[in-house]
């Protein structure tokens, strides 16, 4: 592997990421069936704070093992006494069960150690349902190398009813992170209440410890 | 008066010389490293950001030393460590320049690659001070009226950043004093350090302990922050790479004050990390030397008060004057002495500055700028006194002075 930032325009960088979750979470329920999911990412980042992506995730969403691709583009703000902020869009696409497929908007307010952002997804996992959902995350060096960080969220429909699946559900999670040398290892605990509006009720583990890996070139 | 005596006495029997003198002093000097800076993307949303999402850009740095790696290979230089900064929104990479180029030169060169931000030669800085001790007792309690000062504020609630060598911790007037210390200039040796404890003191030295001096504000706490070291008994040195990281530990660990008792060459990077601590309401203090027009850098930027030895007669335009000679202070090991500069004046207005802010959250006048607060005679002199009064505490001393409150100096 070898060093990967291309000189595409002044001072652009783009970056590649391939990782492994031994569950991907999201958003407190599990999209891999409990199961390790790989990860490719790439990040493009603009002089002008322009920002865009993709990744690809492996996925077992309504018992069927698919590829989740990922894509996002969004702006940030320069910083204004250490904060700043973003809009964005993302959307995904579950390949061979499309009938999931939903995209989002966001806006975030970010600052060297703490992050909040609001998403709106008018079609959440395809279920015509306009959803929100709301997250703080913070970290914290423990050393150079070092971290702790924190996460709180909660997603709801924007309309009532639907039984559970029309409910809120709240997902928190803590862990601690090493990086050296392009390497990421991170260890979790993450858990999430019952109800909310993942596709259908999500009758899986509501509580997990992750663990992961990346590397970054 | 027996403490007076004893410090007397252990300046005899233990203090001969603090800190480099003037003209002694080599000219500004490069070192034989570069530091190349490159852009570091904001943090934003990233879907492996995963429920840490926020902390720092793990990936692009990967690439970027990637990128650091091959530039240096190119350049025929050898890429030594990195650092990302991410107030400035930069990574800086730290670079050998073998001994066929110069510094300088390399730096331009680089700076004309597109993916760079800026590359500058590594400076070197000193202290500020004059190996002339005399012995006395705190010119700071005659003339600025310390200890009636001290009714009215003790710098309670505020953070200093000293940014210097290295600080005896456990020394009899400062333990208890410093919240945190970091060290910032590699594999050093540990052993305490002449300047940095002299300058510590003098800022928040423990009152009313018994031993020792009293600091200016007794009641501040100090983060003691390593970027310097003694390479001899009158030469104490920092590097751009060492300053620039303990500022941003300064202002990432909540600093009221950053105190930068040194001098050098103008500096890119220190100059935007100063900037980003005025930006943020951090007051900056720095010695200024007066064989230089300007006071010499950092002393010399826009925002930041320079301060000069009040002894040495009136301060040049623009400037502060304040007690800056045979000012007792601790030094290592466990010991007091005399010492003198312009080091030690910046250290005084320091912890003026933290009584006035502890004074102006008291009296919750508002936010002003404190360093507008200060009032200044024409020659420089600070009304100690009034400034206290101005920035919000009941007169307590000098009244009749404090009360003709003079025409203030605004920070250049």
């Amino acid at each position: 592997m070898s060093g990967c930032i291309l000189a595409m325009a002044t001072q652009a960088q783009l970056s590649t990421t391939i990782g492994i979750e031994s569950d991907y979470r999201y958003r407190g329920v599990s999209l891999s069936n409990s199961e390790p999911s790989p990860r490719l990412t790439l990040n493009y980042d603009a002089p002008d704070r322009w920002y865009a992506g993709a990744s690809a995730t492996r996925v077992v969403i309504a018992g069927s093992t698919s590829t989740q691709l990922l894509g996002y583009a969004g702006w940030v703000s320069n910083a204004v006494e250490g904060r700043s902020f973003e809009v964005g869009i993302d959307g995904s696409h579950f390949a061979g069960v499309s009938g999931y497929d939903f995209a989002e908007a966001y806006v975030g307010l970010l600052a060297s150690r703490w992050s909040a952002r609001a998403y709106y997804a008018p079609s959440y996992y395809g279920r015509r349902v306009g959803v929100g959902y709301l997250e703080l995350n913070a970290h914290a060096p423990v050393s150079e190398q070092v971290r702790v960080f924190a996460h709180l969220g909660a997603l709801a429909p924007l309309r009532r009813g639907g039984g559970d699946a029309g409910q809120a559900r709240g997902d928190i999670s803590v862990g601690g992170g090493y990086v050296a040398g392009g390497w990421d290892l991170h260890l979790a605990a993450v858990a999430a209440t019952r109800s909310g509006p993942y596709p259908a009720v999500y009758s899986g583990r509501r509580a997990a410890v992750v663990v992961g890996a990346s590397f970054s070139f | 008066m027996k403490i007076l005596i004893a410090l007397l006495v252990l300046c005899v029997f233990s203090v001969a010389r603090v800190d480099a003198a003037d003209g002694a002093r080599a000219p500004a000097q490069e070192l034989r490293q570069l530091l190349v800076l490159l852009k570091l993307p904001a943090p934003h949303y990233r879907p492996d950001g995963g429920y840490a999402g926020g902390y720092a850009d793990a990936a692009g740095r990967a690439a970027r030393r990637g990128l650091a790696t091959a530039l240096a290979r190119d350049n025929g230089l050898a890429l030594a460590t990195d650092w990302p900064m991410p107030l400035l929104g930069v990574d800086c990479y730290v670079m050998d320049v073998p001994a066929s180029m110069q510094a300088s030169d390399m730096a331009a060169l680089l700076a004309r690659d597109p993916r760079v931000s800026w590359a500058q030669p590594m400076n070197a800085f000193r202290t500020l001070g004059h190996d002339d001790p005399l012995f006395g007792a705190q010119p700071a309690a005659r003339e600025w009226h310390l200890q009636e000062m001290h009714g009215s504020a003790t710098g309670r609630g505020i953070r200093v950043a000293i940014i210097d060598s290295n600080v005896q911790l456990d020394h009899p007037d400062l333990a208890g004093q410093v919240i945190r210390s970091a060290t910032f200039i590699g594999t050093r040796a540990d052993a305490a350090e002449s300047h940095g404890t002299a300058v510590a003191g003098v800022v928040a030295a423990t009152a009313d302990n018994h031993v020792g001096i009293a600091g200016v504000a007794p009641h501040a706490r100090l983060l003691a922050l390593r970027a310097c070291h003694e390479a001899s008994a009158a030469d104490t040195l920092c590097t751009t790479l060492s300053l620039a990281l303990a500022l941003h530990g300064a202002i990432d660990g909540g600093s009221h004050i950053i105190n930068l008792s040194l001098s050098g060459p103008s500096d890119r990077l220190i100059e935007q990390l100063v900037r980003a601590a005025l930006e943020r309401g951090i007051s900056v203090v720095a010695a200024a030397d007066r064989k230089i027009a300007n006071g010499g850098f950092p002393a010399s930027l826009r925002g930041v008060l320079a301060v000069v030895d009040g002894a040495a007669g009136a301060a040049p335009a623009g400037m502060l004057a304040a007690p800056g000679s045979d000012v007792p202070a601790p030094l290592p090991v466990s010991r007091w002495g005399v010492v003198s500069g312009a080091s030690y004046a910046a250290a005084h207005v320091s912890g003026l500055l933290a009584l006035m802010l502890e004074a102006q959250a008291t009296s919750k006048r508002g936010a002003a700028p404190i360093a507008a607060e200060l009032v200044v005679g024409a020659d420089g002199q600070i009304d100690s006194c009034a400034s206290l009064q101005r920035a919000g505490a009941a007169c307590t001393c000098d009244c009749a002075a404090a009360a003709r409150v003079a025409a203030s100096v605004t920070p250049r």
